[in-house]
């Protein structure tokens, strides 16, 4: 017992401090991964029914909507790109360095971290989809979370609502920089040390920042929901609600930074026109 | 001893306990694991123990995401604990049993959640051991099914 004790909490330590153990958590982790397909069996099941025992009708009816819904999103597709041209004309102008293009794999959520107090979810995409620690992943709506470990063919993604994370916002009207913890529960999160004094209101639109360097700038983190002000506290209470539905969503955008545009001018309109390619997608 | 009921067990447990479940349901997830290592230990003592128990918390381990070592350690103890008194446990009825996995099982949970506060998770309140509670009332319907299924 004693040997096993030691030896577990040697492991426990070199876990936690060093990363040596990676590659066999790694071999591990793609070994078990059969035990997550087989847990989502009854959901795979289940769609599948519903996809093949649909009426005519509702298929043609919801065909209708989606055709629409894609009409409107690339007219504002068509726009973006005239105005992503004219952003990077601007940054030229200003010897400012060009914008990361994104582009993004959709992947799907296979389950959920079964401790109840660590919101961590794994997808269906691992390193052999090119995916790694501290890839961003973004929902239809926002911001869902980064990977914190990848093996073969899953990895796990922790969302932006778990306790132990925080992403650098800013308030989407102003530009006002903050930092939203994670406080455990999916419909909430903090702003932490915002000055009673700063210029807030309930109904703000937070946006990533991407000052931290990790998550993308720009895409919605959450709305600002409630502001309390305690007497004697010299920080504001700020509730937070997230834009992305972290307990219902099912499908995820992993983002993948490409390399920079060039800065020059002429190598810049070459870059754009290497990047006009559709985003990789795969469903 | 019944080597591929011994492996299908543990195969079943590692689905039960990573299953997605309702919110509600989640803090009262019984630790299939520690059941299932709870049965084999009491059927054989002789070859199923520290070892086994220590192999299958790595897997967990890796499953769930937790540190590496952690059910290993805390599964690793619940052998221990049962080994030491698993003659006495054999001739306990089945109500008595229960709260041996009660007792046992809060050990091993209590266990997991020190490290994980050494570690700095969010100290929460004693929810975290509605799990004993759970796998206390579910182990006698676990021992007459595992039972039932030994004999073929």
């Amino acid at each position: 017992m004693l040997v096993i004790a030691l030896l577990s909490l040697a492991l426990l330590l070199v876990d936690y401090r060093f990363s040596y153990l990676d590659p066999a958590r790694r071999t591990l982790s793609s070994l078990m991964t059969p035990i997550y397909h087989a847990v989502d069996i009854p959901y795979v099941v289940s769609r599948w029914a519903g996809n093949t025992f649909v009426s005519h009708a509702r298929l043609r009816e919801e065909n209708e909507t989606l055709r629409a819904r894609m009409l409107v999103l690339e007219a504002q597709v068509q726009k973006m790109v005239s105005l992503g041209a004219e952003v990077s004309r601007l940054r030229d102008l200003l010897n400012a360095s060009a914008v990361v293009d994104e582009s993004v794999v959709v992947s799907e959520i296979i389950s959920v971290n079964p401790d109840p107090y660590v919101h961590e979810v794994t997808i269906n995409k691992g390193y052999d989809a090119g995916t790694y620690v501290g890839q961003p992943v973004l929902g239809a709506s926002g911001l869902v979370g980064q990977v914190v470990d990848v093996s073969r063919f899953t990895s796990r993604v922790l969302l932006i609502s778990d306790s132990s994370h925080a992403v650098p916002v800013q308030v989407n009207r102003n530009g006002m920089r903050a930092i939203a913890f994670g406080v455990g529960t999916h419909g909430e999160l903090e702003l932490v040390n915002v000055a009673e004094t700063a210029d807030i209101e309930v109904g703000d639109l937070l946006v990533s920042s991407g000052l931290g360097g990790r998550f993308p700038v720009g895409y919605p983190v959450g709305t600002v929901t409630s502001l309390e002000q305690e007497p004697g506290q010299p920080f504001l209470r700020i509730r937070v609600q997230p834009a992305a539905e972290l307990d219902r969503i099912r499908h995820v955008l992993l983002v993948f930074k490409r390399e920079p545009l060039p800065t020059s001018s002429v190598e810049a309109e070459r870059g754009r026109e290497g990047s006009k390619q559709p985003p990789a997608a795969e469903f | 001893m019944n080597i591929p009921l011994l492996i299908l067990s543990f195969l079943v447990a590692f689905l039960l306990s990573v299953v997605t479940l309702p919110e509600s349901l989640m803090l009262w997830r019984p630790e299939w694991v520690a059941l299932v290592l709870f049965y084999w230990v009491l059927q054989a003592p002789d070859k199923v123990g520290l070892g086994t128990a220590w192999c299958v918390g790595l897997l967990l381990d890796v499953l769930e995401g937790t540190l590496f070592g952690l059910n290993a350690l805390s599964l690793a103890v619940v052998a221990y604990l049962l080994l030491t008194m698993h003659q006495r446990i054999k001739m306990f009825p089945i109500l008595q049993q229960s709260f041996t996995v009660f007792m046992v099982i809060g050990i091993n949970l209590m266990l997991g959640h020190w490290i994980k506060s050494l570690i700095g998770y969010r100290p929460a309140d004693m929810s975290f051991l509605f799990p004993a509670v759970s796998s206390a009332l579910i182990w006698p319907i676990l021992y007459l099914i595992m039972n039932r299924l030994d004999r073929y």
